[in-house]
């Protein structure tokens, strides 16, 4: 699309060129018709043509005008849109830094975007203040009200301005938006609503929130890369709403996938049990998601270590990858698993488990340099090979700690 | 905002939008400390950083300003010689911290 706005203008002048031009088509085509049956004259056939050309000729001059118009004004517009942000922006860092008095009247949208330009940005003191203005300046409600367009890409643009703005008050409203048929709104209302609830001082209200954020994520059907960015977005918060969504018995899998996924990137302790459970799921990319946390959140509780050793026996790929590349978290004893599982048909469990020897430092070194000389399959072999030509040298990784 | 805020504490401050600019105004000028962010208009900024160290060889002390969080860019920047990354959202205080800390040498 190279329209951003002026729909109806456009719409109009469309309509206009397009009836003007199916006129002259149908003169244009009885004309033909009759003058093949004889009953006009070749001067009003002649005549009929030559208004067809004028016609089109105009039309096709009125589109490019407006097309070319369209273009010098969007600059301009452009041009005038930055210049006000730009003095916006300088408007409120003189505000928020040098004690300038603050506008009292309604912000215009430039004041609006470029005080969210700003709430992106800072943090500490200035971060605060200007949670202050948007408060003060109600703009929770002012975009509030807004999610009542019918216009869907207004509504999209409204919520990308809540995640910026996080307030508070808007929290019902986004929940209610969480609800709403079309995905792009459920994805961006996710995503509004996490950011604002990481705001939220801990206690009972953040609590509350999300319980309810939980609560419309499984209502939501979001895909699983979506709800593990809700999570990830929580900060702070992710915790409690992650606890209460795993908590639930009759959890989607893709909740719980995400929900084990997110642990792992954000290396949340606490959640040794839904760890284990994660190994015997019988949803391989639970029981894989479940074995990658485990690695990365780097502790081994007591009843996830048969699931960790039953994973490197997994008939799906993706699953025994996880279980290699977290096997060194079960010492030493993973030894012989990682030795078997360098003979893996797939390379991809062969690499990971030739850097999972690496982690377990000396025992697992000396592993590979035997693997790569007596291992029985040629493929172990060469991997092993090829992981320690790879790896830095031991006094680097030593420097490097 | 940045400038303004380097500016009111009483530094002279030269904005660059793209890495074509910040090659132009490094070329032209010597500075004590450089902010750069990695989201420029026609590259990242680490590819203005790795000119600076190794084309330039210029020693200034460069402070990286970004949203990025992945440990892999951070990695990369201070490979490529950036004396000190910091993620967005930050305080303009912090900036200000780091930016005299950096030019006191």
């Amino acid at each position: 699309m190279w329209r951003r706005y002026g729909d109806g203008v456009f719409a109009v002048l469309a309509l206009t060129v397009f009836t003007c031009e199916a006129v002259v088509l149908g003169v244009l085509t009885a004309s033909a018709v009759l003058r093949a049956t004889g009953t006009s004259r070749p001067e009003t056939a002649a005549a009929v043509v030559m208004m067809t050309l004028i016609i089109t000729f105009i039309s096709l001059t009125v589109v490019t005008a407006y097309v070319l118009a369209y273009h010098k004004m969007s600059e301009r517009r452009e041009q005038l849109h930055a210049e006000r942000m730009q003095h916006w922006t300088t408007r409120w860092t003189k505000i928020l830094l040098a004690g300038e008095s603050q506008p009292n009247a309604y912000l215009p949208d430039e004041a609006l975007d470029a005080l969210l330009s700003l709430r992106d940005v800072l943090s500490g003191t200035e971060g605060v203040r200007i949670a202050t203005l948007l408060r003060q300046y109600h703009v929770g409600s002012r975009l509030s009200h807004r999610l009542h367009s019918p216009k869907q890409l207004k509504r999209l643009e409204v919520l990308e301005a809540l995640a910026r703005a996080r307030t508070p008050e808007a929290i019902p409203d986004l929940l209610v938006q969480l609800e709403d048929p079309e995905p792009r709104i459920r994805l961006l209302a996710a995503r509004a609503l996490a950011r604002t609830i990481a705001t939220l001082p801990p206690g009972s209200t953040r609590d509350a929130v999300a319980a309810s954020l939980a609560g419309a994520l499984e209502r939501a059907a979001l895909p699983v890369g979506v709800v593990e960015q809700v999570f990830l977005l929580l900060e702070d918060a992710a915790p409690r709403t992650l606890r209460i969504l795993l908590d639930h018995d009759d959890l989607s899998p893709t909740l719980r996938r995400a929900a084990l996924e997110a642990i792992g990137r954000l290396g949340l302790p606490g959640f040794d049990r839904d760890l284990a459970a994660a190994g015997g799921d019988l949803e391989p990319n639970i029981r894989a998601a479940g074995l990658r946390a485990l690695g990365e959140v780097g502790h081994l509780p007591a009843q996830a270590a048969a699931g960790l050793r039953a994973g490197f026996a997994d008939a799906v790929e993706f699953v025994r990858i996880q279980a290699s590349r977290s096997g060194w978290l079960l010492g030493e004893a993973a030894i012989p698993l990682l030795w078997s599982a360098l003979g893996d048909r797939s390379w991809w469990v062969r690499r990971a488990a030739g850097e999972a020897l690496l982690r377990l430092d000396e025992p697992g070194r000396e592993t590979l340099e035997r693997a790569g000389r007596e291992h029985h399959d040629r493929y172990a072999r060469e991997m092993a090979a090829q992981t320690l030509r790879d790896a830095p040298a031991p006094e680097q990784v030593g420097g490097a700690a | 905002m940045l400038e303004l805020a380097l500016e009111l504490e009483g530094h002279a401050v030269t904005t660059s939008r793209s890495v074509a600019d910040g090659r132009r105004a490094l070329a032209a000028t010597t500075f004590d400390v450089i902010l750069l962010d990695l989201g420029l208009g026609d590259g990242s900024g680490l590819d203005l950083l790795r000119y600076i160290r190794a084309e330039l060889g210029c020693p200034t002390p460069v402070l990286i300003l970004s949203g990025q969080r992945q440990r892999d860019t951070v990695r990369r920047a201070q490979e490529l010689g950036a004396a000190s990354y910091l993620m967005k959202p930050f305080s303009p205080n912090d900036v200000l911290g780091y930016v005299e800390k950096l030019a006191a040498g």
